[in-house]
């Protein structure tokens, strides 16, 4: 007796043990899930799934054509965020092609005019003579 | 998967517990629990060899923890599809025979040689499936297989 004797002894697997089980696996266990998970859990998290899904499209629907829900919304983040947010219906900067107000005119820069009055900048007496102001400031 | 590791488990479990017919219940057990469970494993093969065999052991285990096993007195061993029924037959009294000297034999010890000649493991293998050392597992086999050898002349003798 030796090793090869211990192998050779073995019984020889049936053809149709081998087939009926695999077979049998395959009908009961089709993607290697149990019976338990393909109907319970599997369901349950597709419904969830779904349901998610439907409350995102449900809000987004509501806000979208309810005025109340945008305002209330709106409320919502200036109350939270700190800034209110403007519903426009119209942009916020229209350009006419014209300036609103003259201030906002740019003036036309004047040329220099021939006879105009020399200016100098020299140091003037009035100046010179100023004298400093002191204060008195209060000491305990 | 399949394919692959069908016929180590089957003959695991005919060392393991010296009956076919029950071995290839055994397998099928242990299939449909590692079927179910499979999804969550990694694709390392060997992994799913060790994990496999994990299973085989509890479920050889818990038949063997049985009181009572049923044992069907109506039914022959079948044939395999061998055309030479002498040689089928004498290797079926010859397996027969060395699972009656194995059943004598301490539950570690057959443990060791169903892992080792059913399951075709290396000794690395079984030591990391059995909890012992690479060495400890190859001497324990070597006196296992000459204690049987030493019976299987006596009977013959």
């Amino acid at each position: 007796m030796d090793d090869d004797f211990l192998y050779r002894i073995r019984p020889p697997v049936r053809k149709e043990f081998a087939k009926d089980l695999k077979r049998q696996l395959s009908s009961q266990y089709p993607d290697g899930r149990s019976a338990a998970r393909t109907t319970f859990p599997v369901n349950l998290r597709w419904a969830w799934k779904a349901a998610f899904i439907s409350i995102l499209v449900f809000g987004l629907l509501l806000f979208t054509f309810s005025g109340e829900v945008r305002a209330g919304v709106m409320g919502w983040i200036q109350q939270i965020a700190g800034f209110q947010v403007e519903e426009r219906l119209t942009p916020p900067v229209v350009d006419s092609g014209e300036p609103d107000s003259p201030s906002e005119q740019i003036q036309p820069t004047e040329p220099f005019a021939e006879n105009a009055p020399r200016v100098t900048l020299e140091p003037s007496e009035a100046v010179a003579e100023v004298t400093p102001t002191i204060y008195a400031v209060p000491t305990c | 998967m399949y394919d692959a590791f069908l016929p180590r488990l089957f003959y695991f479990f005919c060392y393991k517990v010296g009956d076919p017919q029950v071995a290839e219940e055994l397998t099928a057990v242990t299939f449909e629990k590692a079927w179910r469970s499979r999804r969550g494993f990694c694709k390392d093969r060997g992994q799913v060899q060790a994990w496999l065999f994990g299973i085989a052991r509890h479920v050889a285990g818990d038949y063997l923890r049985k009181p009572f096993r049923e044992v069907a007195l109506d039914e022959m061993p079948e044939l395999s599809d061998n055309p030479s029924l002498d040689e089928d037959l004498q290797r079926q009294l010859d397996f027969q025979k060395v699972s009656r000297i194995l059943s004598t034999f301490p539950e570690r010890d057959r443990e060791l040689i169903s892992l080792k000649y059913g399951a075709e493991l290396t000794n690395r293998e079984i030591a990391g499936l059995a909890g012992l050392s690479e060495s400890n597992v190859g001497t324990i086999l070597s006196r296992v297989v000459s204690k049987l050898r030493k019976e299987w002349e006596q009977d013959h003798g």
